[in-house]
């Protein structure tokens, strides 16, 4: 059974705006807008794998165990300032890491996909740690001079220390996979562009699995369901971090659990 | 339980580079110091050589503007080669893994953009560690409880490094060609070729030795790459060696597609015969994550009953890995 054993969570130290944390330079975002994207990796006040790492050290401290004992690091950025390397070994470089080290890339759902993998995972294939993280920046791509996208996204990473030798205080019950080819026009981050945000899209994606979602529930009742985004379904049963953190593409999960963690009890 | 690869396919751009015309750019190299220190005649490019010549394609976001074709679509073209030799059907595709160096949207993946264009229903991401993916891949894949897998994967990977390279560099306009490889692996069923060990490793603390810029372009610290991947390809294979029984008469190394002059060296060292070396680098330039599995699928219809394919891949990362194959 894979377990969490521990979560760490970061973002910029300062905001632009109320939830829009970012790692540009407020004055560079001042200047121009970030209209040519290509500079923000100029003019940042922290990197993507800065917050991977510092997300990283988080979560290896919340798990209580030494860096040294992680035998695999699995990673997403949808933000990368290289195309290779990855940023999972970009991250372990930083954390001193010399350990197998690779992405798995599938967007915001990138963490329910690396859990379902794991989970199916022989267990003698599984290291005694495994440590995934998350990180994003997704403002060092939006144009702030005009649309919606301005208001709708934040940098952030996470990270969590993941076992199936030792039990944490998470353990997957399960993961409910969506299976098929996703709205593609939803979100888009051209190479060398801007985000784009089909709004309607999104939302009416975020709705179809939020359906799916509260089917499954009924047939854990009682289960808490933790949204990392904007559609709470009802109090008792969510946790959002929401307007507090706008969207990281995925890392919002993180600071979610995170804020939860000493809280959670088992059933 | 073993992976069994039931189809391979390639595709790759058909213009071609050759020595004469990096000469003619005028940047310092020729056609002899290129052979001797890379090996390498011939490269594709999705690149108009006009446009490389008048430009050396100093702003790589208009290579994207000119190129011929996509990663996306080289990725396409080699799965259905892939999937029409396994005899399938992308619908029956319950997993598709890619693996992309220099992909034109970093969101959404570039396996859920392929997959969508394909028709794969089926769940799809991309698994990434660039040019050792072949090795990545089947020794992910290794990793899952057979009942977990489904009936049908495909693994892709595909990457068109020409429209990163900078072509006032002397050396880096010698070594990369664009390309895509895919095979279609199975649990369920048998195939051309049963996987017999997968292995994948990493050493992120020298990830700054061969990088790709997101916004410029491909740089790398030669020699050091160089070095190490001779060392670990020779290690690689040798591992293959005491492992496993090895006839370098009968059976065959693929290495990494990044240089003859380094395989010329692997294959020195570890005695293996040209008869029993397949490669492409010298006609298609190093395809990155994409070389060894074109270089098998170009080959797909030589490969004998009882052979056996030792594969050993290195690269950015850094990473490497290795796949032994045994041919049914």
């Amino acid at each position: 059974m894979i377990s969490i054993l521990g979560v760490g969570a970061s973002r910029p130290a300062s905001s632009l705006a109320n939830g829009i944390y970012s790692t540009l330079k407020p004055e560079y975002v001042g200047a121009g807008g970030n209209v040519d994207v290509s500079q923000a990796i100029k003019n940042t006040v922290i990197s993507t794998t800065e917050l991977a790492a510092a997300a990283a050290r988080d979560a290896i401290h919340s798990a209580g165990i030494e860096a040294e004992r992680i035998g695999l690091i699995l990673a997403d950025c949808a933000t990368p300032v290289e195309t290779i390397p990855g940023e999972s070994q970009r991250t372990a470089n930083l954390l001193g890491l010399k350990i197998p080290a690779y992405d798995l890339l599938a967007g915001s759902t990138s963490l329910l996909n690396a859990l379902s993998s794991l989970k199916d995972w022989k267990e003698d294939k599984l290291p005694e740690y495994i440590l995934y993280v998350s990180a994003n920046s997704p403002t060092q791509r939006v144009n702030f001079n005009e649309g919606k996208e301005k208001s709708f996204f934040s940098d952030a990473a996470g990270a969590l220390v993941i076992s199936s030798k030792h039990r944490g205080k998470l353990c997957l019950d399960d993961v409910i996979d969506f299976a098929g080819a996703p709205e593609l026009g939803a979100l888009k981050i051209n190479l060398f562009g801007h985000i784009g945000l089909d709004l309607d899209s999104f939302n009416e994606n975020y709705k179809n699995c939020l359906i799916k979602l509260d089917k499954e529930k009924d047939k854990a009742p009682g289960v808490p369901m933790i949204i990392s985004d904007c559609h709470p379904l009802s109090e008792e049963n969510s946790a959002v971090n929401f307007p507090d953190q706008a969207n990281s593409l995925g890392c919002g999960i993180f600071s979610v659990l995170k804020e939860k963690w000493e809280s959670l009890k088992k059933k | 339980m073993s992976l069994n690869i039931l189809g391979m396919g390639f595709s790759h751009p058909s213009n071609f580079i050759d020595n004469k015309f990096l000469e003619d750019l005028d940047v310092g190299t020729n056609s002899e110091w290129i052979m001797e220190k890379i090996g390498i005649k011939t490269r594709v490019t999705s690149l108009p050589l006009d446009y490389i010549k008048d430009t050396r394609n100093q702003n790589p976001k208009k290579a994207l503007e000119v190129a011929s074709t996509t990663p996306t679509e080289m990725g396409i073209r080699a799965a259905e080669m892939a999937m029409q030799r396994a005899n399938i059907k992308a619908a029956e595709v319950g997993l598709l893994i890619v693996n992309c160096c220099t992909p034109y949207l970093t969101a959404p993946s570039e396996a859920q953009r392929i997959g969508a264009e394909l028709g794969v229903s089926g769940k799809a991401y991309d698994v990434f560690s660039a040019c050792p993916a072949f090795a990545l891949h089947m020794d992910y894949l290794n990793n899952f409880k057979e009942e977990s897998l489904p009936e049908y994967v495909v693994c892709i990977s595909t990457a068109a490094t020409t429209q990163h390279v900078n072509y006032n560099d002397r050396t880096d306009g010698a070594i990369w060609g664009d390309g895509a490889a895919s095979w279609v692996v199975s649990t369920k069923h048998s195939g051309k070729l049963k996987t017999l060990d997968t292995t994948f490793t990493a050493d992120p603390s020298r990830c700054g030795a061969v990088v790709i810029d997101t916004f410029g372009f491909f740089r790398q610290d030669g020699r050091a790459v160089r070095d190490f991947s001779v060392r670990q390809t020779v290690r690689l294979v040798k591992r293959m060696e005491e492992n496993f029984q090895m006839d370098w008469n009968r059976d065959v190394f693929v290495g990494h597609q990044a240089n003859r002059t380094m395989l010329q060296q692997v294959t020195n060292n570890r005695e293996i015969p040209d008869s029993g070396h397949w490669h492409n680098v010298t006609e298609l330039g190093n395809q990155a994550g994409a070389g060894a599995p074109a270089v098998m699928a170009m080959n797909w219809d030589k490969i004998q009953s009882g052979q056996k394919i030792a594969v050993a891949v290195v690269g950015a990362g850094l990473s490497w890995g290795s796949v032994l194959f045994e041919a049914a």
